[in-house]
């Protein structure tokens, strides 16, 4: 019988460079080192019960980020936080541990927060609404097969956009998942090519996974 | 350069970070890493490793001494590596100076910057790091100020010349009191607005130190050495520092653990330090002298130690040959207690084959799988003889049959050639060597079923090396190698051929290693124009370019082979005769004899040889 959770996490500051790969190693140490009942699978290389919901760019930040663990034995969530965050490297901050509610596949979509420094945030802020507004945005997307054209316009849904002077500040909804997953990155891209000023190296931060019913996961 | 905070350094990166190869290396931030706030710090040290994130992240002695200063609260202690190719084009393109890990603060603001020499290899990187730091790369250039003090230590430290005009001072020998002790005297001179002269001069009293500016070289016409004399009343010898009871040193609780592969990503414990082989080839059996030993108690604290603050899946050893430790059923009975339980794994390198008894096999066995690792280091008996590795045919042999029953089936092996005295008989043995354990392999009835055995000869040039008996041997030259490369080739049985896999470094890459480590203050000039036309990552071989040098050594008007393939005289000067490294060079002489008379040395538990280090020390070694 094993006793899973799950546990939501931020991954900013110097945190965003840690790859994938190298985030589930890391998870793996600060476990030993926090002297956690950790579960482990049967068989000859017995590995440990982590899995993460959905891996996230390298050089993202994030604010929704969701681990399963699965232990060996009961024990209290509060305990676990308090063990897992003395570990964990700065930038890696546990918000909630909790009992899973939705099945790790239902992952649906992704909000983001996407931050463009520029020289002049009224005039990218128009054309940031002129591209969005356009009837299609086509883009190449690499998949195992070759690439393939898709239509950005239909699969991005604007939540918000404000112009600070200095940056413009977008808030978009993206599918995210096993299925299809659009990486907001090239949707900034395109919109590079379709701007009158350029802007500066954009900063990207996932603010939340959701379901098919777009409400949040947990 | 200076004046850049850390936030500019930050914003600067960010938008670079992601167009290189594992950007993680380059903003510090693990776990284990420890920051501090410059306003409390009085002295403040950047480690600089000058090769890769990869390499020097795997490096024992950054560990050490990472731990040591930063538990001192009035220091604090930072890591700096060598950008790879592509952060540092990057880097100068956007003008970002050199760059600690930690508070990412520019290079050139710390107090102290200290290198760790590894390898002779990577002098050039020391010159790119601190042109990248934007600190004058010549010592004399400095200024009179005490900042931005260059030191280094590490094993190529034992002959510091070559590079002695890029520092301001360096440190003969084991770190862990000597680093503290000359940063007490940084701290208090400091304080005083001391200048960098005085405080050189005062550091030059402590045991351990070596100012090069405060000694005079003088040079005979044939280009050798006349006299090495100090200048002011710095010492006439430098004597290198050991740390006396080794088994007390302070030894790091928990180490960084990186987020990006590093080379040796696990944790390591010191097991002992020095070797009692008198191996006549081995610098490091000579200059890490006496042999020290770590309980195995202490050994399992500190593992234990390591494994929970790290969260490491594997531990493994560290020393010159771990089979040696007298206690190592108990040591390894005790660790393997600690390792199981925490489901960690051990990995034991240096192993040597001649002890390697049924019942350690068996412990070992537990542990891993995939290879084994012998060094023969010579393919006959004799030559084993001359090099005093007193390993026979038949011990090989027992061990690759102990090896193939225990479920083994790749072998390593490792050779040298151009060793002194050798012949193509020599060579030829190591080829028969590598028949003869394919052939046991077959004989053997509990070999691994369905495995096929493959032999890997990797055979490296000799370099001779400082405070080593072979320090007055010419290295073999390209034609010699080149003829001995090819009678290997040739005295390979065809039919064994695909089951061998033969692989030898670079011959340029080992001469300059030649040159460098037996070189004198003159080939500075000659470091500083490879720099100059290009050269860094030189020990990694797919980087290193010989014409760069070549053009450097016709500059400078300097021949590579005046230091490489040239005999010295017994009472010829060396270039590092001034610092005292506990062996007499008369034993280096008795040694180099016997040598030549293909007679052997017993190792010093057996019998003491008389090196001289037990007399330096004021005790006898065992």
């Amino acid at each position: 019988m094993k006793f899973i959770v799950r546990m939501r996490f931020t991954k900013t500051g110097r945190a965003k460079y840690i790859s994938h790969l190298d985030l589930m190693r890391c998870f793996q140490r600060c476990i030993r080192c926090a002297e956690l009942p950790i579960a482990y699978s049967e068989g000859y290389h017995p590995h440990m019960h982590i899995i993460f919901a959905a891996a996230l760019s390298l050089g993202f930040e994030s604010n929704y980020e969701v681990i399963e663990l699965g232990f060996s034995e009961e024990l209290s969530l509060y305990d676990l936080k308090s063990r897992m965050q003395a570990v964990l490297p700065d930038g890696i901050d546990i918000i909630s541990c909790y009992a899973p509610k939705h099945k790790m596949g239902e992952i649906s979509y992704a909000e983001y927060e996407i931050t463009l420094p520029c020289s002049d945030g009224e005039k990218l802020l128009y054309d940031w609404k002129k591209f969005i507004s356009s009837d299609k945005i086509i883009v190449q997307k690499k998949t195992k097969r070759g690439y393939r054209e898709i239509d950005l316009k239909e699969l991005t849904e604007c939540i918000s956009e404000k112009n600070e002077n200095d940056k413009i500040i977008l808030e978009i909804r993206l599918p995210a998942g096993s299925t299809v997953n659009v990486n907001p990155s090239i949707l900034i891209e395109e919109f590079g090519k379709n701007v009158q000023i350029p802007f500066d190296f954009p900063k990207f931060c996932r603010k939340k996974l959701l379901c098919t019913e777009k409400t949040e996961f947990f | 350069m200076k004046g850049l905070s850390a936030i500019s350094i930050l914003s600067k990166i960010e938008p670079l970070l992601l167009k290189v190869q594992k950007p993680a290396q380059y903003i510090g931030g693990e776990v284990g890493s420890i920051v501090k706030d410059k306003e409390n710090v009085k002295v403040s040290f950047a480690f600089c490793f000058p090769d890769t994130y990869e390499i020097g992240m795997s490096h024992l002695g950054m560990k050490i001494l990472y731990g040591l200063i930063n538990r001192r609260e009035e220091f604090c202690c930072e890591r700096v590596f060598a950008p790879d190719t592509d952060f540092e084009e990057l880097m100068r393109e956007e003008k970002i100076p050199l760059y600690a890990l930690e508070s990412l603060t520019p290079v050139a603001e710390f107090d102290m910057i200290g290198f760790t020499l590894q390898y002779e290899l990577a002098y050039t990187n020391i010159l790119n790091m601190l042109d990248l730091a934007g600190i004058p790369i010549y010592a004399k250039d400095r200024g009179d100020s005490m900042e931005q003090m260059v030191f280094a230590g590490g094993p190529c430290v034992c002959n510091p010349e070559p590079i002695a005009d890029f520092f301001d001072f360096f440190i003969l020998g084991e770190g862990e009191e000597v680093n503290l002790e000359v940063m007490d005297l940084y701290a208090e001179m400091k304080e005083q607005c001391a200048s960098r002269h005085e405080f050189l001069c005062r550091a030059a009293q402590i045991e351990g130190v070596y100012v090069p500016s405060l000694y005079d070289v003088s040079y005979n016409d044939d280009g050798t050495i006349k006299s090495i004399e100090p200048l002011t009343n710095a010492p006439k010898t430098v004597r290198k520092r050991i740390i006396k009871d080794f088994d007390k040193v302070y030894y790091p609780e928990t180490f960084v653990v990186p987020f990006t592969e590093i080379v040796h990503d696990r944790s390591v414990v010191e097991v002992l330090r020095g070797c009692i082989r008198g191996c006549r080839f081995c610098q490091a059996g000579f200059i890490y002298r006496p042999f020290r030993e770590k309980t195995p108690d202490t050994i399992c604290k500190q593992a234990d130690d390591l494994c929970k603050n790290t969260g490491y899946e594997e531990l493994s050893l560290s020393s010159l040959s771990t089979s040696d430790h007298s206690e190592i059923d108990e040591m390894l009975t005790k660790l393997l207690e600690v390792t199981e339980e925490k489901r960690v794994n051990m990995s034991l390198p240096s192993l040597r084959v001649d002890n390697f008894s049924d019942t350690l096999m068996e412990k070992i066995k537990r542990i891993r799988k995939s290879g084994l690792t012998f060094a023969p280091e010579a393919g006959t008996q004799r030559l084993r003889d001359v090099i005093n590795k007193n390993v026979s045919d038949e011990e090989i042999m027992r061990t690759a049959e102990i090896a193939f029953s225990g479920g083994y089936f790749n072998v390593k092996l490792y050779f040298m050639m151009g060793l002194p005295t050798e012949t193509d008989e020599d060579i030829a043995g190591i080829a028969e060597i590598a028949d003869r354990i394919i052939e046991l392999f077959f004989q053997n009835p509990n070999r691994p079923r369905g495995k096929m055995v493959q032999v890997s000869v990797s055979v490296a040039t000799f370099v001779p090396k400082p405070f080593t008996p072979f320090e007055f041997e010419p290295q073999a030259t390209e034609e010699e190698i080149i003829h001995k490369q090819e009678h290997l080739m040739n005295s390979i049985n065809p039919r064994n051929a695909r089951k061998i896999k033969v692989s030898w470094h670079e011959f340029r890459i080992s001469q300059l290693e030649g040159v460098l480590a037996r070189g004198d203050r003159k080939l500075s000039s000659v470091i500083y124009a490879a720099w100059k036309n290009g050269s860094h990552f030189d020990s990694w071989s797919d980087r290193f370019k010989w014409e760069c040098w070549e053009s450097a050594f016709e500059e400078c008007g300097i021949a590579p082979e005046f230091y490489a393939s040239r005999r010295r005289s017994y009472d010829e000067t060396m270039p590092w005769d001034h610092l005292n490294y506990l062996i007499d060079k008369s034993f280096l002489i008795r040694e180099h004899k016997k040598a030549l008379k293909a007679e052997t040395t017993p190792h010093c538990r057996e019998n003491c040889s008389g090196c001289g280090v037990n007399r330096e020390v004021g005790r006898s070694c065992f």
